[in-house]
Protein backbone atom coordinates (compact mmCIF):
# COMPACT_ATOMS: atom_id res chain seq x y z
CA UNK A 1 0.00 0.00 0.00
CA UNK A 2 1.37 3.28 -0.89
CA UNK A 3 -1.49 5.64 0.21
CA UNK A 4 -0.33 8.64 2.30
CA UNK A 5 -2.19 11.22 4.49
CA UNK A 6 -3.10 14.41 2.74
CA UNK A 7 -1.13 16.40 5.65
CA UNK A 8 1.80 15.70 4.10
CA UNK A 9 1.54 17.35 0.93
CA UNK A 10 2.69 20.34 -0.07
CA UNK A 11 3.36 23.00 -2.64
CA UNK A 12 6.92 24.42 -3.61
CA UNK A 13 7.52 27.78 -5.63
CA UNK A 14 10.52 29.30 -7.62
CA UNK A 15 11.18 31.89 -9.79
CA UNK A 16 14.32 30.35 -11.27
CA UNK A 17 13.42 26.29 -10.81
CA UNK A 18 16.51 26.20 -8.77
CA UNK A 19 15.52 27.37 -5.19
CA UNK A 20 12.15 26.63 -4.15
CA UNK A 21 10.29 27.72 -1.06
CA UNK A 22 7.35 25.90 -0.12
CA UNK A 23 3.87 27.56 0.24
CA UNK A 24 2.72 28.07 3.59
CA UNK A 25 -0.74 28.13 5.73
CA UNK A 26 -2.33 25.61 3.01
CA UNK A 27 -5.54 23.52 4.14
CA UNK A 28 -5.70 22.08 0.76
CA UNK A 29 -4.45 21.70 -3.25
CA UNK A 30 -5.65 20.63 -6.65
CA UNK A 31 -4.06 19.71 -9.62
CA UNK A 32 -5.52 19.09 -13.27
CA UNK A 33 -2.83 16.87 -15.48
CA UNK A 34 -3.63 15.77 -18.75
CA UNK A 35 -3.74 17.10 -22.47
CA UNK A 36 -5.49 19.01 -25.49
CA UNK A 37 -6.70 16.68 -27.97
CA UNK A 38 -7.20 16.83 -31.75
CA UNK A 39 -10.33 15.93 -33.14
CA UNK A 40 -9.29 13.82 -36.49
CA UNK A 41 -12.42 12.15 -37.42
CA UNK A 42 -13.03 11.86 -40.74
CA UNK A 43 -16.54 11.88 -42.28
CA UNK A 44 -18.25 8.73 -42.21
CA UNK A 45 -16.41 7.33 -39.47
CA UNK A 46 -17.98 5.50 -37.07
CA UNK A 47 -16.32 6.33 -33.60
CA UNK A 48 -14.69 9.76 -32.97
CA UNK A 49 -11.21 9.61 -33.12
CA UNK A 50 -8.48 11.99 -31.05
CA UNK A 51 -4.56 12.67 -30.90
CA UNK A 52 -3.23 13.84 -28.05
CA UNK A 53 -1.48 17.36 -28.44
CA UNK A 54 -0.73 19.66 -25.79
CA UNK A 55 0.18 18.99 -22.52
CA UNK A 56 -1.63 20.57 -19.57
CA UNK A 57 -0.98 21.76 -15.58
CA UNK A 58 -2.38 23.50 -13.43
CA UNK A 59 -4.47 24.12 -10.50
CA UNK A 60 -4.97 25.21 -7.38
CA UNK A 61 -4.48 25.49 -3.42
CA UNK A 62 -6.32 27.08 -0.85
CA UNK A 63 -5.49 28.23 3.18
CA UNK A 64 -5.36 31.32 5.17
CA UNK A 65 -3.53 34.13 4.38
CA UNK A 66 -0.07 35.25 5.74
CA UNK A 67 1.62 38.09 4.60
CA UNK A 68 4.96 37.27 5.90
CA UNK A 69 5.11 33.01 4.89
CA UNK A 70 8.14 33.11 2.67
CA UNK A 71 5.95 31.32 0.31
CA UNK A 72 3.47 33.36 -0.30
CA UNK A 73 5.46 36.25 -0.62
CA UNK A 74 7.34 34.93 -3.57
CA UNK A 75 3.95 34.39 -5.26
CA UNK A 76 2.66 38.31 -4.40
CA UNK A 77 6.04 39.41 -6.17
CA UNK A 78 5.45 37.47 -8.94
CA UNK A 79 2.03 38.64 -9.60
CA UNK A 80 3.54 42.37 -8.97
CA UNK A 81 6.45 42.35 -11.33
CA UNK A 82 4.33 40.51 -13.17
CA UNK A 83 6.45 37.05 -13.97
CA UNK A 84 5.96 33.27 -14.36
CA UNK A 85 6.77 31.19 -11.84
CA UNK A 86 7.78 27.67 -11.22
CA UNK A 87 5.18 25.29 -9.23
CA UNK A 88 6.07 22.19 -7.91
CA UNK A 89 3.28 20.00 -6.18
CA UNK A 90 3.59 17.10 -4.05
CA UNK A 91 0.56 15.25 -3.67
CA UNK A 92 1.96 12.30 -1.77
CA UNK A 93 4.48 14.34 0.11
CA UNK A 94 7.40 12.60 -2.16
CA UNK A 95 6.39 12.66 -5.84
CA UNK A 96 6.07 16.18 -7.99
CA UNK A 97 4.73 17.25 -10.87
CA UNK A 98 6.01 20.68 -11.58
CA UNK A 99 6.14 23.19 -14.41
CA UNK A 100 6.55 26.85 -14.98
CA UNK A 101 2.86 28.54 -14.64
CA UNK A 102 0.74 31.87 -14.78
CA UNK A 103 -0.13 32.53 -10.81
CA UNK A 104 -3.54 34.06 -9.52
CA UNK A 105 -4.18 34.75 -6.00
CA UNK A 106 -7.26 35.30 -4.43
CA UNK A 107 -7.65 37.12 -0.63
CA UNK A 108 -10.69 36.77 1.40
CA UNK A 109 -11.27 38.18 4.79
CA UNK A 110 -14.77 37.73 7.15
CA UNK A 111 -15.38 39.24 10.43
CA UNK A 112 -15.69 35.71 11.87
CA UNK A 113 -12.73 34.08 10.33
CA UNK A 114 -9.16 34.49 9.79
CA UNK A 115 -8.13 35.73 6.38
CA UNK A 116 -7.95 33.05 3.82
CA UNK A 117 -5.60 32.76 0.64
CA UNK A 118 -6.19 31.17 -2.67
CA UNK A 119 -4.12 30.47 -5.45
CA UNK A 120 -4.32 29.14 -8.70
CA UNK A 121 -1.76 28.33 -11.37
CA UNK A 122 -1.72 27.01 -14.88
CA UNK A 123 1.52 25.74 -16.89
CA UNK A 124 2.56 28.94 -19.08
CA UNK A 125 6.16 28.31 -20.07
CA UNK A 126 6.26 26.66 -23.06
CA UNK A 127 7.80 22.96 -21.65
CA UNK A 128 5.83 20.14 -20.48
CA UNK A 129 5.43 19.48 -17.13
CA UNK A 130 8.16 17.54 -15.49
CA UNK A 131 7.62 15.06 -13.33
CA UNK A 132 9.69 13.45 -10.66
CA UNK B 1 0.36 31.04 26.86
CA UNK B 2 -2.18 28.58 27.23
CA UNK B 3 -5.66 29.66 26.79
CA UNK B 4 -7.41 29.45 30.12
CA UNK B 5 -3.97 31.53 31.25
CA UNK B 6 -4.68 33.74 28.76
CA UNK B 7 -8.35 34.42 29.71
CA UNK B 8 -7.15 35.10 33.39
CA UNK B 9 -4.72 37.48 32.41
CA UNK B 10 -7.27 39.48 30.55
CA UNK B 11 -9.95 39.25 33.16
CA UNK B 12 -7.43 39.88 35.93
CA UNK B 13 -7.98 43.92 34.85
CA UNK B 14 -11.31 43.54 36.00
CA UNK B 15 -12.22 45.59 39.44
CA UNK B 16 -12.60 43.36 41.96
CA UNK B 17 -11.18 40.57 40.91
CA UNK B 18 -7.24 38.92 41.93
CA UNK B 19 -5.74 36.13 39.74
CA UNK B 20 -4.96 33.38 42.43
CA UNK B 21 -1.66 31.61 41.73
CA UNK B 22 -3.36 27.97 42.91
CA UNK B 23 -5.45 25.80 40.88
CA UNK B 24 -6.95 24.43 43.96
CA UNK B 25 -8.11 25.60 47.39
CA UNK B 26 -7.17 27.63 49.29
CA UNK B 27 -6.75 30.11 46.67
CA UNK B 28 -4.83 33.46 47.34
CA UNK B 29 -7.55 35.12 45.03
CA UNK B 30 -11.00 35.08 43.57
CA UNK B 31 -10.07 34.50 40.13
CA UNK B 32 -9.02 31.05 39.15
CA UNK B 33 -8.31 28.80 36.59
CA UNK B 34 -10.36 25.07 36.95
CA UNK B 35 -13.85 24.56 37.56
CA UNK B 36 -16.28 26.48 39.86
CA UNK B 37 -15.55 25.66 43.52
CA UNK B 38 -18.05 25.53 46.38
CA UNK B 39 -17.66 28.35 49.39
CA UNK B 40 -17.94 25.53 51.75
CA UNK B 41 -14.87 24.29 50.97
CA UNK B 42 -12.69 27.78 51.90
CA UNK B 43 -13.07 29.63 48.48
CA UNK B 44 -14.34 33.13 48.20
CA UNK B 45 -18.46 33.81 47.13
CA UNK B 46 -17.95 36.28 44.88
CA UNK B 47 -15.34 34.76 42.33
CA UNK B 48 -14.90 33.44 38.64
CA UNK B 49 -13.62 30.50 37.64
CA UNK B 50 -11.87 29.50 34.25
CA UNK B 51 -12.34 26.14 32.55
CA UNK B 52 -10.94 24.85 29.40
CA UNK B 53 -13.42 23.12 27.41
CA UNK B 54 -11.81 21.58 24.66
CA UNK B 55 -12.68 23.45 21.03
CA UNK B 56 -13.05 22.89 17.45
CA UNK B 57 -11.34 20.83 15.20
CA UNK B 58 -7.91 21.45 13.90
CA UNK B 59 -7.25 23.45 10.69
CA UNK B 60 -3.98 21.52 10.16
CA UNK B 61 -1.69 22.82 7.47
CA UNK B 62 -0.20 21.10 4.80
CA UNK B 63 3.66 19.99 5.00
CA UNK B 64 4.32 21.71 8.23
CA UNK B 65 3.56 20.21 11.80
CA UNK B 66 1.36 23.80 12.37
CA UNK B 67 -2.13 24.07 12.80
CA UNK B 68 -4.53 26.67 13.03
CA UNK B 69 -6.54 25.92 16.36
CA UNK B 70 -9.44 27.32 18.01
CA UNK B 71 -9.64 26.39 22.03
CA UNK B 72 -12.80 27.00 23.85
CA UNK B 73 -13.13 28.57 27.32
CA UNK B 74 -15.61 28.41 29.57
CA UNK B 75 -16.31 31.46 32.20
CA UNK B 76 -18.33 30.91 35.07
CA UNK B 77 -19.23 33.63 37.55
CA UNK B 78 -21.03 33.74 40.85
CA UNK B 79 -22.70 36.47 42.92
CA UNK B 80 -22.39 36.84 46.84
CA UNK B 81 -25.54 35.97 48.67
CA UNK B 82 -28.62 37.94 47.16
CA UNK B 83 -26.97 40.05 44.71
CA UNK B 84 -28.37 39.53 41.73
CA UNK B 85 -27.16 42.86 40.32
CA UNK B 86 -23.49 42.78 41.60
CA UNK B 87 -23.40 39.64 39.48
CA UNK B 88 -24.42 40.40 36.87
CA UNK B 89 -22.76 43.54 36.72
CA UNK B 90 -19.54 41.22 37.16
CA UNK B 91 -20.19 38.84 34.16
CA UNK B 92 -20.63 41.87 31.79
CA UNK B 93 -17.73 43.32 32.75
CA UNK B 94 -15.76 39.92 32.70
CA UNK B 95 -16.82 39.40 28.85
CA UNK B 96 -16.22 42.61 27.62
CA UNK B 97 -12.79 42.64 29.34
CA UNK B 98 -12.51 39.53 27.01
CA UNK B 99 -14.08 40.01 23.84
CA UNK B 100 -11.98 40.91 20.69
CA UNK B 101 -9.02 42.19 23.00
CA UNK B 102 -5.64 41.14 21.94
CA UNK B 103 -3.45 38.71 24.10
CA UNK B 104 0.45 38.35 22.40
CA UNK B 105 0.64 34.73 20.11
CA UNK B 106 -3.02 34.82 19.47
CA UNK B 107 -4.76 35.90 16.27
CA UNK B 108 -8.07 36.58 17.60
CA UNK B 109 -10.04 36.07 21.49
CA UNK B 110 -14.13 36.15 21.15
CA UNK B 111 -16.82 35.95 23.54
CA UNK B 112 -19.52 33.50 22.17
CA UNK B 113 -22.53 35.28 23.27
CA UNK B 114 -23.42 38.76 23.45
CA UNK B 115 -24.60 38.51 27.06
CA UNK B 116 -23.80 36.03 29.90
CA UNK B 117 -25.92 33.25 30.39
CA UNK B 118 -27.92 33.11 33.59
CA UNK B 119 -27.48 29.40 35.00
CA UNK B 120 -28.73 29.62 38.31
CA UNK B 121 -30.45 30.69 41.58
CA UNK B 122 -28.82 28.25 44.25
CA UNK B 123 -30.02 27.27 47.70
CA UNK B 124 -28.43 30.36 49.59
CA UNK B 125 -29.33 32.75 47.08
CA UNK B 126 -26.50 33.30 45.31
CA UNK B 127 -26.71 33.65 41.29
CA UNK B 128 -24.65 32.22 38.76
CA UNK B 129 -23.83 33.46 34.87
CA UNK B 130 -21.55 31.42 32.39
CA UNK B 131 -20.31 32.36 29.19
CA UNK B 132 -17.98 30.43 26.67
CA UNK B 133 -14.95 32.03 24.76
CA UNK B 134 -13.36 30.81 21.38
CA UNK B 135 -9.35 31.77 21.30
CA UNK B 136 -7.25 31.64 18.12
CA UNK B 137 -3.77 30.77 17.51
CA UNK B 138 -1.42 28.92 15.07
CA UNK B 139 0.44 26.14 17.00
CA UNK B 140 3.30 24.13 16.38
CA UNK B 141 3.62 20.44 17.29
Amino acid sequence: MALTPGRISKLEVSADDATYTQVGRLNSIDGDIGYDSADVTSFGDYAKAQYPTLSKFSGSASGRYDHVDAGQVIIMAAIDTPALLWVRAYFDGTHFRKCQCTVNVKIGAKEEDVPTFEFSFESAGGARPVAG
Amino acid sequence: MEPDVAIVSLLSRVTGLRASQSTENPFDGNLWRGPMREPEEGCPVKAVSVLSTGGLSHDRFLGTSTDLRVSTVQVRIRSENHDFSGGQELARACSDAIDCHDVAGYIDIRVREPEPNYLQRDDVNRHHWSFNVELWRTVAD
